[in-house]
């Protein structure tokens, strides 16, 4: 059984200014133990990035910045599949996902779990700081850049490691005459009722070749395919898209790529106009506890974040053998968008022009 | 494939009308790898994700947000408003708008020319017709049978509902008289009944009504409707022919925006289907049109159809069209050939061309017929809340009264629970209006929120959709007199309801009692009619039983029978495969074919029409 982990993704951050702290040494994935504790980290991570995509989201006021916004969306989307199908691949190798609980949200300003700390990721709203961390947050691996169990530069090369420690921990099983995936097939979240059309369609994981095809959905949509910019995605008879990396490349310089553009140059292809100056001033990773002071905001962020919370208690329960609870999680996720809107045009009382915004926090 | 044979340029098929119809026939051809030329009057703005959302912020900023309001105004292809409607004068054309309107009652429909066609504006709401909707002559001695039987259509329907994406139960629509094949099942789970028609199921229970000396049972079902809700994993696609289901296929998987897939893979109750579904969970013709192979589509917008050319044999032998760049200036003439001429440009467009051509009228029936479901309401106060304003225009209808002996003497209806209060009783204006109504009682603070709290859920509204039969003087037709901007024929209707239809209205009034009585709802606050320039249909009609009722009635945008199909080349325009009798290298398709109106709002069964016309067409062209 998997221990929430991880004390490096929930610790108090340092001080943005502070220098990083240096990457611990490598630890192998070296048992099924060990895995399952890396996978939970996954979903962490996962998770980790979802608040600062939806805090950018969400504070592009209606109409404005379309493309953009259209953008930065379809990769939250694809974070969520991925949070599902790294619950998939704890749960084929007898884990428990864990998703409702304190330790689960990073404190913003935070280091992502399982990251080298060599940035910090903050609640912003849309604009070009924001979008410099998530250039930083999928940036691809260099070609052939080893794997990284422990403190990985890059979110792919985590996954590298876990990839890894499958084929070779499920290697030495069959040696034995056993496997690692020993967990039950109700628990997998397959691509029917309950979870359609999020980013992509999840794989219920059972075997070697299913656990290799999840993990490459969710590096290949994060950082690209063999190191091109497309994310190999052909699920709708679409074009394929682009993976998330070069999608936030595209609004970071207004332009967006086209089929015969390469991921060392930027992209040629049409004008995407981007007006940095439409976006909600929130100031940077609310917490509700700074608006004790004023009762009717402090009130507000409280119930964002018992929505949220809730919303990670209908996750938990759809990860535990109860898939029907993605459907609660459909509302709550409509109703977390109209609350963070509505807080971030309240004006914070700062006197700096700042908005209030949600925060994301543990509020059972 | 075809060859060029000059500097014109010729298709295996020209198809007229970028709608939900023509996109249909245009995909089915280009499946089959036969070239065609997809011609659209109005522009294509929605294609693209920015374009659809300007749509939707221009729908914001309009102060009248009426069907067509998100689409900017195109004086080259103009479409009728409602805001240009009014009750006409005997004798004296109404000319404001797009239409010209000679009466006797105003034909309040609109519909829009643009790419995606009405389906950019329409509920999506995706009856099927009753077996007995098809043989009204037969079963009832009354309009006239179609050439041909629900059975006929059944395996289309089912494609017709794999294509759009339903939502609906089979039980559910079994319940009400529609048979399916074997195994077929809806693409898509039911959208969930509201709380208000809930509230209404339970107080109906039971709830018999008369009509012509018999009872029918008043039954709430919940509506099929083209809106993405839950993919239901049971199902599985019909075969491509439709009859029979395909075991190996894969479930249904909800189309989400053009240009954004992710987004409007459910709906959302945003209550704003009409005009526009701001996220696109609603199917649109863009959906289909999006997907057209363009390896064989050739897509040309701004670009109105002015006349077929007939050669000697009385074959079409090619369109004539004028293109234009901005609304309202200069156009260029153009002229493409094709094997076979496709018009789906909605009913009024069809017979408009097809008169301005001299074409296919041998039966002197074009433009003829004109028919829609006539839509009365009754409104009321409920005694205690209803929910009213939460989740789409509409989840629930009462379909058990659309068929019946009463048929011999009046018409049936489809009954609309609204989810939207008094949305369209005049002067009404909910909430806005209830707010200015209590501020003019000097009404303010806690007592007006409480007031607005108390009176807004409780409004209860119930809508008929309307029988009309074929009368040949109800028409639309072309006069030198009348052009648009770039010098194109403005449809001139006449238009009247007979009394089938009037009676029919008083009927739905004891429906509307029956459900208020069972609801407790007191007689003081349950209303039928008022008296009032903005519902521009009214009259004195005096009943079967002796007495005088004010009656009124607005379009349902139901468009039909302006170029009817029929058995026999005397009487209708098109036969059975919507081919044109005197032309063999024409169809003309679309709900202006159907011969009687039935109940059932007409697109999927003009679609599934449409995608049985296609098999005909692809059988000329191999």
């Amino acid at each position: 059984m998997s221990k929430p982990r991880s004390s490096r993704a929930t610790k108090a951050p340092p001080a943005a200014a502070a220098p990083a702290v240096p990457p611990a040494a490598p630890r192998p994935i070296s048992s099924v133990h060990s895995l399952r504790r890396h996978l939970q980290g996954a979903l962490e991570l996962e998770h980790a990035t979802i608040p600062p995509y939806l805090c950018a989201l969400y504070s592009i006021p209606d109409g404005a910045n379309v493309t953009a916004g259209a953008l930065i969306r379809s990769v939250v989307m694809e974070e969520m599949l991925h949070m599902v199908l790294a619950a998939n691949l704890l749960n084929a190798v007898g884990g428990t996902p864990r998703v409702h609980h304190r330790k689960f949200i990073p404190a913003y300003p935070t280091y992502l779990p399982f990251s080298d700390q060599s940035f910090l990721v903050e609640l912003l709203p849309f604009s070009r700081r924001a979008l410099d961390t998530f250039l930083r947050m999928e940036k691809p691996a260099k070609p052939h850049a080893k794997p990284e169990p422990g403190d990985s530069p890059t979110i792919g090369q985590f996954y590298e490691a876990i990839l890894e420690a499958f084929h070779r921990l499920e290697h030495h099983a069959k040696k034995r005459g056993e496997t690692i995936f020993t967990g039950p097939r109700r628990l997998q979240i397959a691509g029917d009722t309950w979870y359609y059309g999020g980013g992509g369609s999840p794989v219920a994981v059972t075997d070697l070749a299913s656990a290799t095809h999840a993990i490459h959905e969710i590096m290949d949509q994060g950082e690209g395919l063999d190191h091109g910019i497309f994310d190999g995605d052909d699920q709708f008879g679409q074009v394929d898209e682009l993976a998330h990396y070069f999608r936030f490349n595209e609004i970071h310089l207004g332009r967006r790529y086209q089929k015969t553009d390469g991921p060392t140059r930027p992209p040629t292809g049409a004008e995407l106009p981007v007006d940095w100056t439409a976006s909600y001033p929130m100031a940077p990773n609310p917490k509700a506890a700074d608006y004790v002071g004023q009762p009717a905001i402090h009130r507000l962020m409280v119930d964002f974040n018992r929505q949220y919370t809730a919303l990670l208690r209908a996750l938990d329960r759809a990860f535990n053998g109860e898939p029907s609870a993605l459907g609660d999680a459909v509302p709550i996720m409509y109703d977390l968008k109209y609350r963070a809107q509505a807080l971030m045009a309240i004006p914070s009382g700062r006197g700096d022009g700042t908005t209030v915004g949600p925060g994301f926090e543990f509020a059972p | 494939m075809s060859t060029p044979t000059s500097d014109i340029r010729h298709f295996d098929a020209i198809v007229v009308g970028g709608g939900p119809i023509g996109a249909h026939v245009a995909r089915e051809l280009s499946n089959a790898h036969k070239t065609v030329l997809l011609l659209e009057a109005g522009r294509a703005g929605g294609l693209t994700y920015e374009g659809y959302r300007s749509y939707v912020t221009n729908f914001h900023t309009q102060v009248a947000k009426d069907t067509n309001s998100p689409y900017p105004a195109n004086a080259s292809a103009p479409s009728p408003r409602e805001i240009d409607l009014t009750q006409i004068d005997p004798g004296t054309p109404d000319l404001n708008g797009y239409q010209v309107e000679f009466g006797p009652q105003t034909f309040a429909s609109t519909y829009l020319r643009q790419l995606g066609g009405t389906t950019l504006h329409w509920l999506g709401t995706t009856p099927r017709f009753l077996p007995n909707d098809f043989q009204l002559a037969t079963k009832y001695g009354v309009g006239m049978d179609w050439p041909v039987t629900y059975d006929d259509v059944e395996p289309d329907y089912c494609l017709a509902e794999w294509s759009i994406g339903v939502s609906a139960d089979r039980k559910e629509q079994e319940g009400i008289g529609i048979p399916f094949q074997k195994g077929y099942e809806f693409p898509m789970l039911p959208i969930p009944a509201s709380y208000s028609d809930q509230v209404i199921d339970k107080a109906t229970k039971g709830l018999t009504v008369a009509l012509a000396n018999r009872r029918y049972p008043v039954t709430v079902s919940r509506l099929p409707q083209a809106r993405n809700s839950i993919p239901n994993p049971r199902a599985r696609p019909p075969k491509p022919d439709g009859r029979g289901i395909d075991p190996h296929g894969a479930p249904y998987r909800p189309v989400g925006a053009v240009g954004n897939p992710d987004v409007g893979l459910r709906c959302e109750g945003n209550s704003a289907c009409i005009p526009i579904c701001p996220v696109q969970a609603k199917y649109s013709a863009l959906k289909t049109i999006d997907k057209l192979d363009r390896r064989y589509v050739t897509l040309e917008a701004q670009t109105v159809v002015t006349k077929l050319t007939i050669d000697d044999n009385g074959r079409i032998s090619g369109v004539e069209y004028l293109s234009y760049d901005t609304e309202g200036g200069a156009t260029t003439a153009g002229r493409a050939t094709a094997n076979i001429y496709v018009l789906a440009g909605h009913a009024i467009e069809n017979a408009k061309l097809l008169l301005a051509s001299g074409a296919a009228n041998g039966s002197d029936q074009v433009g003829r017929n004109l028919m829609d479901h006539p839509f009365s309401s009754s409104w009321a106060l409920a005694p205690r809340s209803m929910g009213i304003f939460r989740g789409p225009l509409q989840s629930s209808g009462i379909e058990s009264l659309r068929d019946g002996e009463f048929r011999r003497e009046f018409a049936a209806f489809r009954i609309d629970l609204s989810n939207v209060g008094w949305d369209i009783v005049p002067d009404a204006n909910p909430p806005y209006g209830d707010v200015s109504r209590a501020l003019a009682k000097n009404m303010f603070g806690p007592a007006l929120r409480r007031h607005l709290g108390d009176i807004v859920p409780r409004q209860v509204r119930v809508g008929f959709d309307l029988e009309q039969l074929p009368e040949s003087q109800n028409r639309v037709t072309i006069s030198r007199e009348f052009k648009d901007a770039i010098g194109c024929y403005r449809p001139v209707i006449r238009y009247g309801l007979s009394d089938y239809t009037w009676q029919s209205m008083v009927e739905s009034m004891k429906v509307s009692r029956a459900i208020y009585q069972r609801m407790g709802i007191p007689d003081a606050d349950q209303h039928y009619v008022t008296s009032d320039a903005t519902q521009p249909d009214e009259r004195n009609f005096r009943a079967r039983d002796g007495k005088d009722y004010l009656l009124n009635f607005v379009g349902a945008g139901h468009h039909m029978g302006t170029h009817r199909m029929g058995l026999w080349r005397t009487n209708s325009v098109v036969d059975r495969d919507q081919r044109s009798w005197d032309h063999e290298n024409l169809y003309v398709v679309g709900c202006g074919s159907f011969p009687t109106t039935g109940t059932a709002n007409p697109t999927l069964t003009a679609l599934a029409l449409a995608l049985r016309s296609t098999r005909h067409m692809l059988s000329q062209l191999h």
